[in-house]
């Protein structure tokens, strides 16, 4: 039996209405998406004011500061902190210090990855010793770091005394230390990256006329890329947490852990604060961007069957 | 129409063994003794069951594998390392996924330092030839597995080898895109005298395609059957003779089945005396039944 068509009255306002639920869908799509990105700023509005609620409990500035005063800091980053310099300047610092620190580790721990990772003899020489030295913390490197290279700077290095800018907080111990904390995960990160490689890879490339160094950088770097990728990643991740470590040591005079043990020296906890909370979003723009990079050179493989 | 055979050797394989050694310390024979010429510009199918060695001896003949007795000659040279003279696709999929389509059938061309204009024209004239010439910014990920072998089907071919290794190229293709790679595949010999190692389970491609078909059968792996296929091309599917040759290959493979562990192959009862009508010709690998319980 047919059905009996529909008026063309009806027809109409059917037509409507799924065209009303269309917009009413697309609407709870992108107000959930909204959502979604607003959620998480919940758990920060609920963090702060359950510190607020404390803080005025405590009611003890040299404990627990209350929020104004951190906001105060926060909200100034150009002015100067307790004569140590702005906010930003002393971010600026610790942040420089990573990326050089950083820099290195990547310049040299990623070839030494891939060294060790391609060949066999180099690998089952080097590697367990690779093993036991990323075990020593590189805090405990700091005392050392200090011995070897005083208070060398980077101006030192090529015959200046003081450029009288930025670089003279530079110091080589310090990018050292960083070095030492960054360079084991990139190093650990690239060889398995080279070790899980397809040999099917390798196998299709050489029936393809390619050999050697052609496979090496046209077929293992580029399926290694993913590992390598996460190795710096956790370096950075490493390089950030370190640096505030060792800024808080004896022989800094700034950076934003000096800023934070100051701050406590001179029980000015609000400066603390604040200064923890700037830690915490570099730390999250730093992982964030490396993220990225990372998704751009590798999507590949996440979405591999 | 018939590819004109050059009566030179393109690859000799005597006698050739290989033994795997496993993981866990046990040794896996997967050839015992294959011997056979191939002749320039011919096109062999080998077909067999699984596991009686047909990727194994693929590879070695790719040079991918060392044998571990016996030899394998090309044009008089034994063979020891891979090369762009030797053309394969893989049984699995082997596309480099951080590569797009493009770029993976670019990358042999690429090896031999061509100008980036004619890497391009050559890889687009390739990609349109399996008729993914809308996929070509694709990356692996984003294709079919059927898709996927085709872009690695392109990429041996754009290669332009004289000789290509092909391991059951065509497994995952459906039916009329297989047929017209078939055909691509003939006009290429036809062309190009390509000299042409094609595994497959299908009886009727192996008919349909070949100058001559080697059945391998065992385990460990040997030769069974070589019969030679002198029809003319195009061949016509249904005819007498057609039917007759893969029947005969059904009868070959399933006399060795049967010499070799005394089990029988459901299809033989059948087979004795008469031609059947021709119905679906695919030779598919059939659980062995014993003889006499
Ligand atoms: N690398 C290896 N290590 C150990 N054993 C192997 C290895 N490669 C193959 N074999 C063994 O060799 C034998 C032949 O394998 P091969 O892959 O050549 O079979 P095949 O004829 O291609 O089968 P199929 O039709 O399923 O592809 C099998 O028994 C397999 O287990
Ligand atoms: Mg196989």
């Amino acid at each position: 039996m047919l059905r009996q068509a529909p008026s063309r009255k009806l027809l109409k306002s059917t037509v409507d209405l799924s065209s009303l639920k269309r917009w009413r869908h697309k609407m709870a799509v992108v107000s959930k998406k909204a959502w979604h990105k607003i959620l998480p700023l919940f758990s920060v509005v609920i963090l702060i004011a359950l510190w607020q609620a404390i803080a005025v409990w405590v009611n003890n500035p040299f404990i627990l500061p209350r929020m104004e005063p951190v906001w105060e800091v926060l909200s100034k980053p150009f002015e100067d902190v307790l004569g140590q310099g702005s906010l930003i300047y002393n971010i600026f610092l610790s942040a420089l210090r990573v990326v050089l620190g950083f820099s290195v580790a990547v310049l040299i721990g990623v070839p030494i990855g891939l060294w060790l990772g391609s060949y066999n003899t180099p690998y089952r020489m080097f590697f367990p010793l690779v093993e036991m030295l990323r075990t020593i913390c590189p805090i405990a490197f700091i005392p050392f770091a200090m011995a070897v290279f005083r208070f060398y700077t980077l101006p030192n290095m090529v015959g200046v005394r003081y450029s009288n800018t930025f670089l003279d907080d530079v110091m080589l111990g310090m990018l050292f230390v960083l070095f030492w904390g960054a360079v084991f995960p990139i190093v650990i990160n690239t060889v398995s990256g080279v070790h899980g490689v397809k040999q099917l890879y390798v196998e299709t490339a050489e029936t393809l006329g390619a050999s050697g160094r052609k496979i090496f950088w046209k077929v293992t770097y580029p399926a290694a890329l993913p590992s390598i990728m996460t190795g710096l990643r956790v370096g950075a991740g490493v390089a950030w947490m370190v640096v505030i470590a060792a800024e808080m040591l004896p022989g800094s005079d700034s950076g934003i852990g000096y800023l934070i043990i100051y701050g406590y020296q001179l029980a000015q906890m609000h400066v603390l604060v604040a200064g923890m909370f700037c830690i915490g979003l570099v730390g999250f723009l730093l992982n964030k961007g490396l993220y990225y990079l990372s998704i751009t050179t590798s999507r590949w493989q996440a979405k591999e069957r | 129409m018939i590819p004109v055979t050059q009566h030179s050797t393109a690859f000799q394989i005597v006698d050739v063994k290989k033994t795997f050694d496993t993981a866990d310390g046990r040794q896996v024979q997967a050839l015992d003794g294959v011997s056979f010429e191939v002749e320039a510009g011919q096109l062999v199918c080998m077909v067999g069951p699984t596991g009686c060695g047909k990727t194994t001896l693929l590879r070695l003949m790719a040079g991918l594998e060392t044998p571990t007795g016996g030899q394998i000659l090309l044009e008089g040279k034994p063979v020891v390392r891979p090369g762009a003279d030797r053309g394969m696709v893989f049984q699995q999929y082997s596309l480099f996924p951080w590569r797009t389509v493009l770029k993976n059938v670019t990358f042999g061309l690429e090896m031999k330092g061509l100008p980036k204009k004619d890497q391009l024209k050559r890889a687009r004239r390739a990609i349109q030839q399996v008729g993914l010439n809308k996929f070509e910014k694709a990356y692996p990920y984003e294709l079919s597995g059927g898709m996927q072998q085709r872009v690695a089907i392109a990429r041996a071919l754009v290669n332009e080898p004289q000789i290509l290794l092909m391991d059951e190229p065509y497994g995952s293709l459906d039916e009329s895109t297989r047929l017209k790679l078939q055909d691509v595949l003939l006009a290429l010999c036809r062309d190009h005298q390509k000299t042409v190692l094609f595994v497959t389970h299908s009886l009727d491609e192996a008919v349909y395609l070949s100058d001559r078909v080697v059945v391998l059968g065992g385990m460990p792996g040997q030769v069974v059957g070589d019969l030679t296929i002198d029809m003319p091309h195009p061949r016509e599917r249904v005819s007498q003779q057609f039917v007759e040759c893969l029947l005969h290959i059904r009868q070959v493979i399933a006399d060795s089945a049967l010499n070799d562990n005394g089990v029988d192959l459901v299809p033989v009862q059948r087979l004795n005396g008469h031609l059947p009508t021709p119905g679906p010709c695919c030779f598919q690998d059939i659980e062995p039944q014993r003889k006499n319980p």
